[in-house]
C-alpha cells in the first residue's frame, strides 16, 4: 500500500497531515509517536474507513478509496479499544468468513484454526461478555486473522492487556510477520523495536522520521524524537569549535566532544545507557570523561538510574544493578563519566 | 363492591367455558394488533436506521417530532384519521372506514412513533465502533447497518413489544375508525366501553381480565426469549 500526500482534516484540524508512505509487502511497519499524532486516524485510512480529504491511496499500484470494497476485504484492522459483537467468541470470529460467503465447513475449520493460534480454541462457545479483557483482545486478533487478510492493521494491539497476554499477543504476531503485511500503532518503544521491520515517527499528522528500527532509535532526526525513543540526556548546547568533524560543545560549564559539522546554537542528546560510569578514570577510546558527583539514584529493577551533576549539568545513567553494588554507588560520590563522541546526537 | 367480585367470578367462568364471543372478540384484537405492529415495524425500523445511523440536514428535528408523538390522544388521531378515510375525505377511496384493515391502519399510524423512538433510541446506544468492526471484516455499507441493527435487538423487540401492547390498549382509533360493529370492528376495548355502558359488567371484566392476559403474556414472552434464547443477548 502507499499514501501520496494523504491530508484528513476534522474541520481546522488536520489529524494527518500530506503522509507520503509505502508499506513494503510482508514487512511490519509501525507507527510510532505521541498521543494525538493521527495514528488511529492514519490507520483508518489504510483500512479504507474514511475517506482523505486530499491525496491518494494506492493498493498494489491501484488508486483505492472507501468504495473499493473488493480491496477492503483484504485490510482487516484491529482497533485500539476492543469492540466485539454480541455475540459468542466463534460466531465473532466467523462474521469476516460469513461476509465472504465462506461455506459451513470451512468457516468451522477456519475459526477452530485461528482460536488455536490465539489459545483460544476452549472458549468458542462462550458469550464474549463472560471474557476477561485480555480474552477479548485475543477474540479481536482470531477475528481479524480468519479472513485472511493480506494487510492487518494493528492499533495499540497490547495496550491495557496483562503482561502474559501482552506477551502471547506478541508472539502471535511475530509468527505472522512475513506471511502478511502489518502495519502496527503504538507508543510503547520496545514494542515497535522487537516487532518492526521499519518505524515511521509520527508528530501533528506528519511523519517526521521513517526507517529501519535502529535507524530511528540511533539517529532520531530531532529532540523530540530523541527524547521520545530514550534520549533522556538531551541539552542546550553552543558549538565552540570543529576541528576534523569533531565538534567541542558547550553545555553550560561542561565542554563535550560530538561527531557533528553544526555550528552555534544546538540540542545535544545522548542515551543514559550510553554512558559508562567508573570511580577512576578510565583508558579508553572514549573521546568524553567528565567528573561529576552522584546526586541521587532510582532503583529500576535490574538496572538502576543514577543522576550525576557535572558542574551543573545532570547526566542521567542506566548502569545494570550489579554494577551498582560492584561499584558501591552512593550520594556524594565523585564519579567519571564516559561517552563516545558518536553516541552523542546533535540537532 | 360484591358486584364487582360477582362480575369476576363470572367472568372466570366465561373464561374457563371459552364463550365464543369473547374467543371471537379477542382473535380479532390479536389480528388487527398484530397486523398494526407488523405494518407500523415495516415502515417504522427504516425510517429509525435512517435516522439513527444517517447524517442528513433535519435529523435532529425529525427525531424530535416523533418524541413529541409518542403522547398523541388516540381520541385525537382517531378523529383525523376519520377525518381522513370518511368518503368525502382525501383518503376516502380506500374504503377503510368501518373495516378491521381501517383500525389495523390508524393503531399503526398511533404506534409508528414508538418504534421509532425506541429503534433510534436501542441503535442509537450501540457502540459506534461496531459499525467500523463490521465493515474492516468485510461488510458492505448495508450489512454494516445490520450489523449494528442486531446489536441493537434486545431495544428493537422492546419497541415491537411496547407497540403491540399500545395498539390493542388503545380504544379511541379503534371506536372512530372501526365503529364498534359487532362481528367486524368490535374489539377487546371496544367491547368493554360497550358492555360496561350496558351494565354487562361479567362480560366487561371477563374481557378485560384477557386484554391484561395477552399484554403480560406478550411482555412475558420476550423476556423468557431472552433468557432461554440468549440471541437477545
Amino acid at each position: 500500500m502507499e499514501l501520496r500526500g494523504v491530508s484528513k482534516r476534522y474541520g481546522r484540524v488536520a489529524a494527518v497531515d500530506c503522509v507520503d508512505l509505502a508499506v513494503e509487502e510482508g514487512k511490519v511497519l509501525t507507527i510510532i509517536g505521541p498521543n494525538g499524532a493521527g495514528k488511529t486516524t492514519l490507520l483508518r485510512l489504510m483500512a479504507l474507513l474514511e475517506k482523505p480529504t486530499s491525496g491518494e491511496i494506492l493498493y498494489r499500484g491501484v488508486r483505492v478509496d472507501e468504495a473499493s470494497e473488493d480491496v477492503r476485504r483484504r485490510i482487516v484492522m484491529v482497533f485500539q479499544r476492543t469492540t466485539l459483537f454480541s455475540a459468542s467468541v466463534y460466531e465473532n470470529v466467523a462474521y469476516g468468513l460469513r461476509i465472504r460467503g465462506y461455506a459451513r465447513d470451512e468457516v468451522d475449520a477456519r475459526v477452530r484454526e485461528v482460536l488455536e493460534v490465539v489459545d483460544m480454541a476452549e472458549h468458542a462457545d462462550r458469550h464474549v461478555r463472560e471474557l476477561s479483557g485480555g480474552e477479548r483482545r485475543r477474540v479481536a486478533i482470531a477475528q481479524a486473522l480468519a479472513p485472511k487478510p493480506e494487510l492487518l492493521l494493528l492499533d495499540e494491539p497490547l495496550s491495557d492487556v496483562d503482561p502474559p497476554t501482552a506477551e502471547a499477543i506478541e508472539d502471535v504476531i511475530r509468527e505472522l510477520a512475513g506471511d502478511l503485511t502489518i502495519v502496527h500503532a503504538t507508543h510503547d518503544l520496545l514494542q515497535a523495536a522487537r516487532l518492526s521491520d521499519v518505524i515511521a515517527f509520527m508528530r501533528d499528522g506528519r511523519i517526521v522520521q521513517i526507517g529501519r528500527a535502529g535507524e530511528v532509535f540511533r539517529r532520531p532526526v530531532d529532540a523530540f524524537i530523541a527524547r521520545f525513543v530514550g534520549f533522556e540526556n538531551i541539552f542546550d548546547g553552543v558549538v565552540v569549535s570543529v576541528e576534523g568533524g569533531i565538534a567541542k560543545i558547550a553545555v553550560g560549564d561542561v565542554l563535550i566532544e560530538a561527531v557533528t559539522e553544526r555550528r552555534g546554537r544546538c540540542k545535544v542528546a545522548l542515551r543514559p545507557e550510553d554512558i559508562v560510569l567508573s570511580v577512576t578514570p578510565l583508558e579508553s577510546s572514549m573521546r568524553n570523561t567528565l567528573r561529576g558527583r552522584i546526586i541521587d539514584f532510582v532503583d529500576a529493577g535490574a538496572l538502576v538510574k543514577v543522576l550525576v551533576d557535572v558542574d551543573g549539568v545532570t547526566f542521567r545513567v542506566l548502569i545494570t544493578k550489579r554494577s551498582f553494588l560492584n561499584m558501591k554507588l552512593r550520594r556524594g560520590l565523585p564519579i567519571y563519566l564516559s561517552f563516545k563522541a558518536s553516541s552523542i546526537q546533535v540537532f | 363492591m360484591w358486584e364487582l367480585v360477582d362480575g369476576f367470578l363470572k367472568a372466570l367462568q366465561l373464561l374457563a367455558s371459552a364463550d365464543p364471543t369473547v374467543i371471537e372478540i379477542a382473535t380479532r384484537s390479536l389480528c388487527i394488533s398484530g397486523a398494526a405492529t407488523l405494518m407500523a415495524a415495516s415502515w417504522g425500523l427504516p425510517t429509525a436506521v435512517l435516522l439513527a445511523m444517517g447524517s442528513f440536514r433535519g435529523r435532529e428535528f425529525i427525531k424530535g417530532v416523533f418524541n413529541a408523538m409518542l403522547g398523541v390522544p388516540t381520541v385525537g388521531l382517531g378523529l383525523v384519521l376519520f377525518l381522513l378515510f370518511s368518503r368525502s375525505g382525501p383518503l376516502g377511496f380506500l374504503r377503510l372506514l368501518y373495516t378491521p384493515m381501517g383500525v389495523a391502519v390508524g393503531q399503526a399510524v398511533l404506534v409508528t412513533p414508538i418504534v421509532v423512538s425506541f429503534i433510534v433510541s436501542a441503535v442509537e446506544s450501540v457502540e459506534p465502533e461496531i459499525r467500523d468492526l463490521a465493515r474492516t471484516l468485510g461488510a458492505s455499507e448495508l450489512e454494516a447497518s445490520m450489523a449494528v441493527l442486531r446489536e441493537a435487538r434486545g431495544g428493537v423487540v422492546l419497541a415491537l413489544v411496547a407497540s403491540f401492547n399500545r395498539a390493542i390498549s388503545e380504544l379511541g382509533v379503534a371506536l372512530m375508525i372501526g365503529g364498534n360493529i359487532r362481528g367486524v370492528t368490535r374489539v377487546l376495548t371496544t367491547s368493554i366501553a360497550l358492555e360496561t355502558a350496558r351494565g354487562e359488567i361479567e362480560l366487561s371484566i371477563a374481557l378485560a381480565i384477557i386484554l391484561l392476559l395477552i399484554v403480560l403474556a406478550v411482555s412475558l414472552l420476550s423476556r423468557l426469549l431472552r433468557r432461554w434464547g440468549g440471541w437477545m443477548r
